[in-house]
């Protein structure tokens, strides 16, 4: 009987323990959710009128340019889209406000065991 | 002359190990060897099992004068006694025994864990609630054939919590007789994880729910992880005051990684600290398993029924997070993998990955790693309530 009623109070408080958390996680998060995106809405608002229009074009021409360079210069669109991910994880915050206009190439300029250190740090990761 | 030659070198062979060795004494060196060789060359949790094998084969030649097992049987223990006539395994024994090791690797673990994917999806810490069924089942289990006290119980039943520091932090408390083989089991099981759990998790779940892609987790921003181990240390530990230690230093090395401010003493828990308590607490867990402990009656069964139920723990443990995570799929109409209910066992990071292989297996586009983290590190929170809640019922 005492059996019994350690497993049943024992599972019944981690339980408890554990969905009391998970309030509390839910009710904090998204009360700095409401803050951001209040901070968010009242630095738009005031720019949303003429840059709204601005922004539009300038996205259409960014991925128009980006369609014909990656055509002509043979970079591979998922590799723009890992590079933009890379850069997005990379960028604290939920990685948005930037835009890449443009990727290139940077020759070999890393001496070669600078080289060799960076591929054996990101083999001890893997 | 030649007489008192012959003397002095029969007292010095009389006074060394090979003249005062008794058969116990072989059966532990050989155990103690046999954990080497699965450390090291089958690298079972090598980091912790060298150690804890090499304390054992160190403690169990005599006369070395390294541990003294009956200081520890007094209560209360005499400390003048230990700090007087101990040996260098009994100097740190003492952070063992008074308590302090399993937190301070709690610490290190806080600053490995990135408890982000548990913030973005809250409801695993449910998951990880239920893996801990297998701590109360084995408790049920081990009470029930009669051959273990309640403490004794509680201290077998925390293996299924799949947790080394949790396990040696209770069984310290309420069954340190039996520390050695505890600790054994409890990280011999943890490096099997990846063939225990697969085949449980193919029983209890069809391809077509092994097959889930879940929606990807939303990003979590800097505030809400620096809040989580404020919060989660307040509400826990006034909850369930005995699970203080460990939750505390576990919330504190997250609070030292997420804060930013700290780097010097993030990277020092991590490293520095974190290995030194690991070298301390695994040689002086594995000197506990002294050859006088196998001569008591019974010790022998006892070890054996540790490791069956240890076995129990980790299955049911693994069973009961599958099958809440099916009903977690029934309820949100199959937008939970529920693979991802056995990576509640808190072996971090290794549960997460299996659910990530057999996801991948039934669904190669799969990739259920960041979604199984959450109920892994949430195992971890579970484990320590579930071994609080045991200390304060049973202890």
């Amino acid at each position: 009987m005492r059996t019994l009623s350690v497993v049943l109070v024992g599972m019944v408080v981690v339980f408890a323990s554990l969905t009391l958390l998970i309030l509390c996680i839910k009710v904090y998060s998204s009360i700095i959710v409401m803050f951001r995106n209040r901070k968010n809405n009242n630095h738009n608002n005031s720019n949303v009128q003429k840059k709204d229009i601005q922004i539009k074009d300038k996205a259409e021409t960014t991925i128009a340019t980006v369609n014909s360079e990656s055509a002509s210069e043979g970079i591979n669109s998922e590799l723009i889209a890992v590079i933009a991910a890379a850069i997005a994880a990379c960028m604290s915050g939920s990685g948005t406000g930037f835009r890449v206009r443009s990727i290139k190439r940077v020759g070999h300029t890393t001496p070669v065991w600078n080289v060799a250190g960076r591929n054996e740090y990101i083999l001890s990761k893997l | 002359m030649w007489r008192d030659f012959i003397n002095a070198i029969s007292a010095i062979l009389q006074e060394s190990g090979f003249a005062n060795m008794t058969p116990l004494h072989f059966v532990m060196i050989a155990i103690a060897c046999v954990f080497l060789y699965l450390a090291i060359a089958k690298k079972y949790e090598p980091l912790l099992l060298v150690p804890i094998s090499f304390g054992m084969l160190a403690a169990n030649l005599p006369l070395g004068g390294l541990m003294h097992p009956e200081l520890w049987d007094t209560t209360p223990l005499d400390f003048g006694a230990i700090l007087h006539e101990g040996g260098l395994f009994d100097l740190l024994y003492l952070g063992v025994k008074l308590g302090i090791y399993p937190p301070l690797i709690f610490l290190g673990i806080g600053v490995m864990t990135d408890f982000g994917p548990l913030i973005a999806n809250p409801k695993s810490l449910l998951l990880g609630a239920a893996a801990q069924f297998g701590i109360f089942g084995t408790y049920l289990g081990a009470m029930a054939l009669g051959r273990f006290t309640e403490k004794q119980a509680a201290s077998i039943a925390i293996i299924g919590g799949a947790d080394g520091p949790t396990a040696i932090w209770l069984t310290t408390k309420l069954a340190p007789e039996l520390l050695g083989p505890i600790a054994l089991a409890a990280y011999s099981y943890m490096a099997l994880v990846p063939v225990i759990q697969p085949p449980i998790m193919k029983a209890l779940t069809t391809k077509k729910e092994r097959q889930i892609v879940m929606e990807q987790l939303r990003p979590v921003s800097k505030t809400e992880k620096i809040l989580f181990p404020i919060i989660v240390t307040i509400i826990t530990i006034l909850l369930i005051p005995s699970a203080a230690p460990l939750i505390a230093m576990l919330m504190l090395g997250n609070l030292f990684r997420e804060c930013g401010v700290v780097e010097r003493l993030s990277d020092t828990a991590q490293n520095a600290l974190i290995n030194i308590i690991t070298i301390f607490l695994g040689l002086t867990v594995g000197a506990t398993a002294s050859a006088d402990k196998l001569s008591q009656p019974g010790f022998g069964i006892q070890a054996l029924l540790i490791i069956v139920l240890g076995l129990i723990a980790f299955s049911v443990g693994t069973a009961a997070g599958v099958l809440f995570g099916k009903l977690m799929c029934w309820i949100t109409g199959g937008k939970v993998n529920p693979l991802i209910g056995s990576a509640g066992v808190s072996a971090v990071p290794m549960a997460a990955r299996v659910s990530q292989k057999v996801g991948q297996e039934a669904n190669p586009q799969n990739f259920l790693l960041m979604h199984a983290m959450g109920p892994n590190v949430a195992g971890v929170i579970g484990s320590a309530i579930a071994a609080g809640v045991l200390l304060s019922m049973v202890g």
